[in-house]
């Protein structure tokens, strides 16, 4: 048992540090999907299982049990991204486009079949304003500043 | 068609009634007789459950079907008693090894003596039964060692230690019962006879009768251990052995190049800008920085420096599993007197406890007289029909059918969740008179009710009735009731034979907080803590290997402090854990990455299957106590709402997000440490829990926890 903790078998970090960015990774998920849901691209259904799937592994390890995100995430490369650069980043996502590439660009009917459960349509959701990165009257440094941004700006 | 005939019935005379009452006439009325059999269900009138086990169980003997059953599957296989071959249940290290075909034959008047077993499954039954592929003769098998290597503890080999037989009475019926053939009554469901029949429009489905009936297993006297003798061998050294060295060297080599930016939590909580903007969407999901590279993501540049003595060490029990043929406590028992109807059977999956069953004999054997064929394979115990039975303190207890297992011959799984007919036939002709016999005149007004007397009670309203009702019983009335079940259901071989050889399994789960303690603080450690506050439990008794199989979880918990009282958050790494599960012998299990992150987690694995039987240690997992700041019910339960929520973006989603935020937002002002589990037998845990004060204090003053320090 000593010669096991000698090892260092375990990383310690500040609450506030892991907490702060565990709730960050969520909030910026369901924000990208939010996204996504005002364009909904023709392959939203399995968009939205990808971003699900990320959702729930923020605090569990969710079993994937659905043929299509299987090959989804096959096809956003998850184990390989996940390895290599130390954890899991959606690299096919395009916000200028507001979809995923590499996916197939429609849903396969088994998705199309699972996202309509309840046979209720979707409701449209207005496409946000952008932010204002440009500097206002009101906000020296526009409506909101990367936290860099402020910080060269104090000095 | 009897269940279609029934329910014929009484369709036609809802309809009739509905027609009466509709002003209809008809020129002929019904008896009053006929009219009091049909409002009261025709079913319990005809008795038509007892024609369906009657109809079964002629099915079973039906010489044309058996016939057919019996029918060489692969041709060209002798029936040669040389062709023995000893093979080990985890399939490796087949050694030739003859013996002669008398060697382990008993006559049904007989008693099966430990040396008179045969020495190995022949190869001929294994290629004729596929089942039989994992079977083995544990009794007769030759100890081996688990595979050595250089980071894995060397263990000597033990043979199989047989309890004391009685040479009076065979411990199950071991000469009546179903052949291994029989098995294969359902094996051409994919043919005919799954087809609809031309006058009928439904595929054939099968009564549960000649689903949930006697398959042919049996038990021996220690098919509930799971290692092979009493005493654990180098359990200590099994504790957390420490990983390889080299890792350190290789986790210390940063990736430097242009595209790629290694970022931890706090630079990415920095680079990040505004939440929901382009750049912190970008960022956290996409991993993409504002000047176009790549993150690298390294949670080692957040790691946080704790001086070694500002970590408490604490240790627990958390669950116990006790499997036995007969469970003698001190305390009083709840009984349940209703069906039990879940879902899922009361254990959904493995709990990594396992049993081991005698499989049938095959036909040759029968035909040769006595029983020749001893061999045993080892199941868990979640995969055998099973049903609640009890209650005592916070622990459950199930009873387990061993001879009903079978699996489903439509989607060929294991059918655990017993119908409820077969658990009314129990509760009726097993449990209530077991309970009848041990009552006295001052209790029979609280307990003498039938059947559906105690749904009625049971209920809480006339539509739904109540899912569990109990009745207390002394210790004493509780071992009486034991004995009596055994007596009734010998006594009706024919009609109860599918619920002999039953065990019983206490569980209790979740039971840290009661047990915990400090190590090196307070003069009790968990055991001691355990057996003072659950005194109707007898653990001493239950460590013995003739009383059962005692599986215990030993929880080890690292919770760090600060200084300066700052909130603290440990995550496993990975990479030294899986190290150390190796140096363990454990499978490779289930690894879990924390938020997706590579190299942080937790991990769940079994021993294998060699080194638990000496070691006594089955199962360990370790995880991170952060967890527990999202946990609601049972581990790995996810409380997220269904991906159709988040495809229509309604309030389901938004706030299953906003209830984790709020649960997130609450975990940044408390400290979680990390946890170990260890699994392991009675005997086994308690070695540990002697030795740890011991191994934490001496480790402490020697070496200043220094090993503690995260650099």
């Amino acid at each position: 048992m000593r010669r096991f903790l000698e090892r260092s078998p375990f990383l310690v970090v500040k609450s506030e540090v892991f907490f702060t960015f565990t709730r960050r990774r969520l909030k910026e998920t369901q924000n990208v999907l939010l996204d996504l849901a005002r364009y909904r691209p023709t392959n939203f259904g399995i968009s939205t299982a990808i971003l699900m799937h990320m959702i729930r592994h923020v605090c569990h390890t969710p079993i994937v049990k659905n043929g299509y995100l299987h090959d989804a995430l096959r096809d956003v490369r998850f184990e390989e991204t996940m390895i290599n650069h130390g954890m899991f980043f959606l690299h096919d996502l395009d916000l200028e486009s507001h979809c995923i590439h590499e996916i197939p660009a429609e849903d396969p009917q088994a998705c199309g079949v699972a996202m309509s459960l309840g046979g209720k349509l979707p409701r449209p959701l207005a496409p946000a304003q952008p932010p204002n990165l440009t500097p206002t009257g009101l906000f020296a440094l526009g409506d909101s500043p990367a936290w860099s941004d402020i910080k060269a700006f104090i000095g | 068609m009897l269940q279609e005939l029934s329910d014929g019935l009484q369709t036609s005379y809802q309809l009739w009634l509905i027609l009466c009452h509709g002003g209809e006439f008809f020129d002929t009325f019904p008896a009053d007789n006929i009219l009091e059999i049909l409002d009261n269900r025709p079913e319990v009138y005809f008795g038509t459950a007892h024609i369906e086990r009657r109809l079964a169980r002629e099915a079973d003997n039906c010489i044309s079907c058996r016939s057919t059953r019996t029918a060489p599957v692969h041709d060209g296989v002798e029936e040669d008693e040389s062709d023995r071959e000893q093979v080990s249940a985890e399939g490796s290290g087949n050694t030739s090894d003859s013996c002669e075909s008398s060697a382990g034959i008993v006559q049904s008047s007989g008693v099966t003596l430990p040396d008179q077993y045969p020495p190995a499954v022949p190869t001929s039954l294994k290629k004729q039964h596929k089942i039989m592929a994992r079977s083995r003769c544990r009794p007769s098998r030759k100890p081996k060692a688990p595979k050595t290597s250089v980071c894995l503890i060397t263990l000597e080999p033990r043979r199989f230690q047989l309890l004391p037989r009685n040479r009076q009475r065979d411990y199950d019926d071991y000469f009546n019962g179903p052949s291994l053939e029989d098995m294969r009554m359902f094996a051409s469901m994919g043919g005919l006879e799954s087809q609809p029949l031309d006058w009928y429009s439904k595929p054939t489905i099968r009564s549960c009768w000649e689903l949930f009936r006697d398959w042919g297993y049996r038990l021996e006297p220690e098919f509930a251990h799971m290692f092979a003798c009493q005493e654990p061998q180098k359990v200590i050294e099994h504790i957390l052995p420490p990983p390889s060295a080299s890792i350190t060297l290789k986790k210390s080599e940063t990736m430097e190049c242009d595209d790629i930016c290694e970022m931890g939590m706090q630079d990415m909580i920095d680079g990040a800008g505004a939440e929901g903007s382009i750049c912190s969407m970008e960022l956290f999901v996409k991993g993409l920085t504002a000047d176009g590279r790549w993150v690298k993501f390294n949670p080692r540049r957040d790691a946080h420096n704790v001086p070694p003595s500002n970590y408490t060490l604490s240790y627990d029990i958390d669950s116990i599993i006790l499997t036995s043929d007969e469970l003698n406590l001190s305390g009083d028992v709840e009984i349940e007197v209703l069906p039990y109807s879940g879902r899922t059977p009361p254990i959904p999956k493995s709990n990594h406890s396992y049993v081991e069953l005698l499989m049938p004999q095959s036909e040759a054997d029968i035909e040769a007289g006595g029983r020749s064929e001893w061999y045993s394979i080892s199941y868990s115990v979640s995969s055998i029909p099973h049903t609640h039975f009890a209650k005592i303190g916070p622990f459950k207890i199930t009873i387990h059918f061993p001879r009903m297992k079978h699996r489903d011959p439509i989607n060929d799984r294991s059918a655990t969740l017993i119908p409820w007919e077969v658990q009314s036939l129990f509760l009726v002709e097993v449990l209530y008179p077991a309970i009848m016999a041990g009552e006295n005149p001052s209790t029979m007004p609280y307990k003498n009710f039938t059947l559906d007397e105690w749904k009625w009670k049971a209920s809480n309203n006339t539509r739904f009735s109540g899912a569990s009702r109990t009745v207390v019983v002394s210790a004493e009335q509780f071992d009486a009731i034991q004995l009596a079940m055994r007596e009734i259901i010998a006594a009706d071989p024919d009609e109860l034979g599918i619920f002999a050889s039953f065990y019983l399994l206490l569980e209790g789960k979740g039971i840290k907080l009661r047990t915990n303690c400090i190590i090196g603080e307070g003069e009790m450690d968990p055991y001691e803590t355990l057996c003072q506050k659950i005194p109707y439990i007898d653990f001493e008794h239950f460590k013995k290997r003739e009383n059962g199989q005692l599986l215990m979880d030993l929880g080890i918990g690292f919770h760090p402090t600060d200084d300066n009282g700052e909130p603290l958050v440990c995550l496993w790494d990975l990479e030294k854990l899986c190290e150390s599960y190796d140096a363990a012998g454990m499978n490779k299990g289930t690894t879990h990455h924390t938020n997706t992150m590579a190299n942080y987690g937790g991990i769940q694995a079994e021993m294998d299957q060699r080194r638990r039987s000496l070691v006594q240690i089955c199962f360990r997992s370790s995880y991170c106590l952060h967890y527990e700041a999202v946990r609601r019910v049972r581990g790995g339960e996810i409380s997220f709402c269904n991906d159709v929520d988040a495809y229509n973006t309604n309030s389901s989603f938004m706030k299953s997000i906003d209830d984790y935020m709020k649960m997130l937002n609450g975990g940044r002002k408390k400290t979680y440490g990390v946890r170990d589990e260890i699994r392991g037998s009675g005997a086994a845990i308690c070695k540990v829990l002697n030795n740890l004060p011991s191994l934490v204090c001496s480790s402490r003053v020697n070496h200043k926890l220094k090993y503690l320090t995260c650099h």
